[in-house]
């Protein structure tokens, strides 16, 4: 009994002095206990050290789960760039064309009082090495016929040789059995024979008389003499003079203006108006 | 008969090439020549008779497609894979220097051939346009035959007249 008392008495206690340090505890202090900052002293350093520890363990985790996500991720993005790309280049590609066409309309607007002019695009070449033609996606059909002229903005492209319902083949200027009546556009010089050397970037002016006043960098124009092709269409500048073994004649090279590697459109010339003359703008002439 | 058409499918997908992908694929300004190519392969795998049937008629499917010269690709083309078929008659068609060497020497042939008809003709083409066009030529040629004539042999082996082991570049594949 006496034991029992005793017992109940000690847990009263114990509890009232719980409650007592609940009551000091609970309100707003500042200062811990000096035991719980000793714990809390001591326990800090593990703390740190677990927390930094799951911290990494949670990344490395994140890691391996955020990889599938991200190669997906990273596999979309090169797929869009892809088509961002394609698009971008379409657009450049589109661009070039317009810019050709916008030029190609300028020259017709320009030549239209001296030729009627019929578009045609480039669908293929001469599949040898031998011979310089180019066949164009305008016939007969189209009103285009053997012997018509071939230009483009830049300059003379060309004879049309033969045609069928809806394509014509072109001789170009550069090859060998062309032959065009030329002459100096600056000095208006006695005409000469501007042939094909089989190249794609040179082209030779022959029979010209040994007293011709020729420059390099002088520009030769289409004659019109022999009746195939109008005269004042640009051909080419003159990268060279020399003398004929002969001595009687001279010679020039001339570079065409046209870049025949990239041949895409052309006009062929159906109709000359007039007296036929057209100089483009920026030409120099008497 | 079908293998023949074939053939000739080959060398008009050959001559589209030439006049479209192959401008842009152009070396020294110069474009290769599969009509001589399959020429020359055919005349070495068949000998030098049928060699000389199919080159003219493969030339002359090009000149008609060109339109004009007519005869001139036929000639040399004929004359070439005879050359080719002959010279080779000997040797096993199977080894690679054979079709290398042919077409090296088989397409300066056809080229002075075919300047030499041309001159004829009255073309105003110089030797320097000659040695322009031949000298890069025969090396392009050259160069394209290690990937063309594996799958042309394993092709002409279904040919009754071929002079070959169809099973040979098996080992290679």
């Amino acid at each position: 009994m006496k034991k029992g008392a005793v017992l109940t008495g000690i847990l009263v206690l114990g509890l009232l002095a719980l409650f007592g340090v609940m009551k000091v505890t609970a309100g707003e202090t500042t200062a811990l206990f000096p035991v719980t900052r000793a714990v809390r002293e001591a326990v800090a350093p593990l703390e740190s050290g677990l927390s930094r520890m799951a911290g990494g363990v949670s990344g490395l985790l994140a890691y391996f789960s955020d990889n599938k996500a991200l190669r997906r991720e990273n596999e979309e993005l090169k797929r869009r760039l892809e088509v961002l790309e394609e698009r971008a280049n379409a657009l450049a590609e589109k661009e070039m064309e317009n810019e050709r066409l916008r030029e190609l309309l300028n020259y017709r607007q320009e030549a239209g009082a001296a030729y009627e002019l019929a578009l045609a695009k480039v669908i293929g070449r001469d599949p040898g090495n031998w011979h310089k033609t180019i066949v164009i996606n305008r016939g007969q059909k189209h009103g285009v016929k053997k012997n018509m002229a071939v230009v483009t903005p830049a300059g003379l492209v060309g004879i049309v040789i033969n045609t069928t319902a809806n394509t014509a083949e072109v001789l170009l200027v550069l090859d060998t059995e062309s032959g065009v009546g030329a002459r100096v556009l600056e000095t208006r010089v006695t005409p000469g024979v501007v042939v094909g050397m089989g190249r794609s970037d040179c082209l030779q002016m022959i029979h010209l008389p040994h007293e011709t006043p020729l420059e390099k960098g002088q520009t030769i124009i289409t004659s019109g003499l022999g009746g195939l092709y109008p005269a004042g269409i640009r051909i080419g500048t003159i990268t060279e003079v020399t003398l004929d073994p002969s001595k009687v004649v001279k010679n020039a090279l001339v570079r065409p203006f046209v870049d025949f590697s990239r041949l895409e459109e052309v006009f062929v010339i159906m109709k000359v108006i007039g007296s036929g003359q057209y100089l483009p703008a920026g030409s120099v002439g008497p | 008969m079908r293998d023949y058409a074939k053939l000739f499918l080959l060398a008009m997908i050959g001559l589209v090439l030439q006049g479209t992908v192959f401008v842009h694929l152009a070396v020294a300004g110069v474009k290769p020549d599969f009509v001589l190519i399959l020429a020359i392969f055919y005349s070495i795998v068949c000998g030098p008779r049928r060699g000389t049937m199919i080159g003219f008629l493969l030339g002359l499917l090009e000149d008609v497609c060109l339109g004009r010269f007519i005869g001139m690709n036929a000639f040399s083309k004929g004359v070439t894979s005879f050359l080719a078929g002959w010279l080779s008659s000997g040797a096993f068609s199977e080894n690679l220097l054979i079709p290398l060497i042919s077409v090296l020497a088989g397409t300066f042939v056809d080229s002075t051939l075919y300047f030499l008809a041309g001159k004829a003709l009255g073309h105003q083409w110089s030797v320097g346009m000659w040695l322009g066009i031949t000298v890069p030529l025969a090396v392009y040629n050259t160069c394209l035959v290690p990937f063309i004539y594996p799958r042309f042999f394993r092709f002409a082996s279904r040919f009754d007249d071929s002079r070959i082991n169809p099973r040979f570049w098996d080992r290679f594949s």
